[in-house]
């Protein structure tokens, strides 16, 4: 069986197993063995020479296709890490929802053309799935039976033409904020003094968010001088639908009404206030 | 790997059990419903499930029963996946079997591709559901970069043909096989494995150099095999060569053969499969060995296994032995010696 300790390239081109080092067999069956020299020495060619052979010279061939085989792994390495970068920068796109054929590079632009299709309706389908996730309860200890869990119906996206004069944030969702209904908000205190809560909703973030993408400025007195409540915290609500809020409110709070506005990390304007009254 | 043979079927058992206990519920539909299970039921090595399963042990073996839940979500969309590719390929066989589409026509085929994909979601989202929104989040996260890179792959080998683009470099092949092969098949099961296993408490990154590689390594060996005396269970040998698909021996033949040949090779590329004669398919196959390009891929593939293993000891490494561990390692040799 292998282990890494086994098959660590380095290790391999002077163990035991190294097959360079055997008398040549005649092939019965096709060449597919993994490690071969050419494997070893690839992977360590970025960081030591090839050694002379023992009696002098070098095969000028061979040291020819080791160096081009190192050259496909330095080239395996800097697609991966290209790809990885490029897809962050996608993935923050799709978050975003201001994903854009025209944004990718040039060689991808016209090949993808007869797959866009399909790729915006899975982005969508998954915006949907991922909203439909991030409602679920932690509550849930036990995987729930096959089928139980609903799944929004397949929505197709249309594109959708601003009126003349109106004004879209940059980054906002295809799909409006405005047309979608306003998130139920439960609102907790935390500690001995009486509260109670003003706020009920607050409008839907253009895209899926987690709990912990929203947050809320200190909630700053009106009409008396007192310093802010500046503990809040929200959660997906346990019974799946909606946030929770819990105000942490000092047993030395001087009575009033407090309010914050209420922010999403990934849009720009705010989702709501968040009022409350300390008895 | 065949001494993980043991820990291969359980998964697989455990895996198939799920997938068909999702596909059974609810009412049957005329037209749908058997053929989403017919791939499925056709066997299959369950090797990205496996993948799955092994590193949710490995890195924490928490939430077991959710592990097999998007080991099968992976299944599943594995078939999904599978049943577009047929179509997409002109596929006439699958697991030894008349492809979805040559059974019950292309309309019907694609949709039952379409319900199966997002069938998938429906396991997926049941095991991760419980584990807490950062779980989610993160599974959700590599779920949608796995599909971006898989469709992006998938259109850059399908557009290089259809274009007759030639001029591609080995970057390129690289780029394309790790999207369309190696994100799909095992950077995507590893994540899902690590994320429920440790729920969430690890970087799912750490299993992606491991996949790319061990996934190039795997392409490269599938295209070699496409031109050896035994292609494959229900492969033609140098079919891909008459399909004008690009691979790195290709690529390689292509920028080592003299001007007269290199007009015939881009003439070739340009016709339609129809129109290319066996006996240039055999002409090109004789240049890639004249020219060195077989045994340059073969290298090229043994570099990426060399890789693989270093991405593997420095991932898994330092982790406690076990069984898990060693089937993940074994994977590398797998792809050379899978029967």
């Amino acid at each position: 069986m292998t282990t890494p300790e086994q098959h660590d390239p380095v290790a391999a081109v002077s163990g035991p197993d190294q097959r360079v080092t055997r008398p040549v067999a005649a092939r019965s069956a096709p060449h597919r063995k993994p490690i071969t020299s050419a494997a070893a020495q690839a992977s360590t060619a970025s960081s030591a020479p090839d050694p002379a052979p023992e009696g002098g010279a070098r095969d000028p061939d061979a040291l020819v296709v080791n160096e081009a085989v190192a050259d496909t792994v330095r080239t395996a390495y800097d697609v991966l890490s290209d790809t990885i970068g490029q897809g962050r920068k996608a993935a923050e796109q799709f978050r975003a929802g201001a994903y854009n054929v025209r944004d990718v590079p040039d060689d991808l632009r016209h090949m993808a053309a007869n797959l866009l299709g399909l790729a915006k309706q899975l982005s969508s389908a998954t915006f949907d799935i991922c909203e439909a996730l991030l409602r679920q309860t932690d509550s849930m200890m036990t995987p729930p039976p096959p089928g139980s869990t609903p799944v929004p119906p397949f929505q197709e996206v249309k594109p959708q033409h601003p009126a003349p004069g109106s004004a879209r944030h940059p980054g906002s969702h295809p799909i409006s904020a405005a047309a979608a209904p306003a998130i139920q908000l439960n609102v907790l205190f935390d500690g001995k003094r009486t509260a109670k809560a003003h706020t009920a909703t607050l409008a839907r973030p253009d895209s899926p968010t987690g709990a912990d993408q929203i947050s809320c400025d200190g909630l700053v007195p009106h009409g008396i001088s007192a310093p802010p409540i500046a503990r809040v915290a929200f959660e997906t609500n346990a019974g799946g639908l909606g946030l929770t809020v819990m105000v942490f409110v000092p047993q030395d709070q001087p009575a009033g009404v407090y309010s914050g506005a209420v922010h999403c990390a990934t849009q720009p304007l705010p989702l709501g206030q968040l009022v409350v009254e300390i008895a | 790997m065949a001494a993980h043979g043991a820990l291969l079927q359980r998964y697989g058992a455990a895996t198939r059990a799920e997938v068909m206990r999702y596909l059974a519920a609810g009412a049957p539909s005329p037209f749908l419903d058997d053929m989403l299970a017919d791939y499925p039921s056709r066997g299959g090595k369950m090797l990205r499930p496996a993948i799955c399963l092994a590193n949710a042990s490995v890195f924490g073996g928490e939430a077991p029963a959710a592990a097999v839940r998007a080991a099968a979500a992976i299944e599943m969309l594995h078939n999904a996946l599978l049943i577009h590719d047929d179509v997409q390929d002109g596929s006439e066989l699958r697991r030894g079997k008349p492809t979805l589409h040559a059974l019950h026509g292309v309309p019907l085929a694609i949709n039952a591709g379409d319900a199966l994909l997002f069938a998938a979601f429906g396991p997926l989202i049941d095991a991760v559901s419980p584990l807490g929104s950062h779980v989610i989040r993160q599974v959700m996260d590599v779920t949608t970069m796995m599909a971006r890179q898989t469709a992006e792959g998938q259109a850059l080998e399908l557009g290089w043909r259809d274009r007759n683009v030639t001029g591609l470099t080995e970057a390129d092949y690289m780029r394309m096989a790790l999207k369309k092969t190696a994100w799909m098949g095992m950077i995507w099961p590893a994540q899902l494995g690590l994320i429920i296993g440790s729920r969430g408490r690890l970087d799912p990154e750490m299993v992606v150099r491991f996949g790319y590689f061990l996934g190039l390594a795997f392409q490269i060996e599938d295209d070699l095999r496409n031109l050896s005396e035994d292609p494959g269970y229900g492969k033609e040998q140098n079919g891909d060569l008459a399909e004008a698909k690009r691979t790195l021996m290709l690529i390689h033949v292509r920028a080592a053969c003299d001007e007269a040949e290199c007009a015939r090779l881009d003439a070739f590329l340009g016709l339609s499969r129809e129109e290319r004669s066996a006996q240039d398919v055999l002409w090109l196959a004789r240049l890639m060995h004249e020219r060195g390009s077989i045994e340059h891929a073969r290298k090229v593939a043994a570099a990426m296994a060399g890789a693989a293993e270093h991405e593997f000891a420095a991932v898994y490494g330092a982790l406690p032995p076990s069984e898990e561990r060693a089937f993940l390692g074994s994977l590398v040799r797998w792809v050379f010696d899978r029967a």
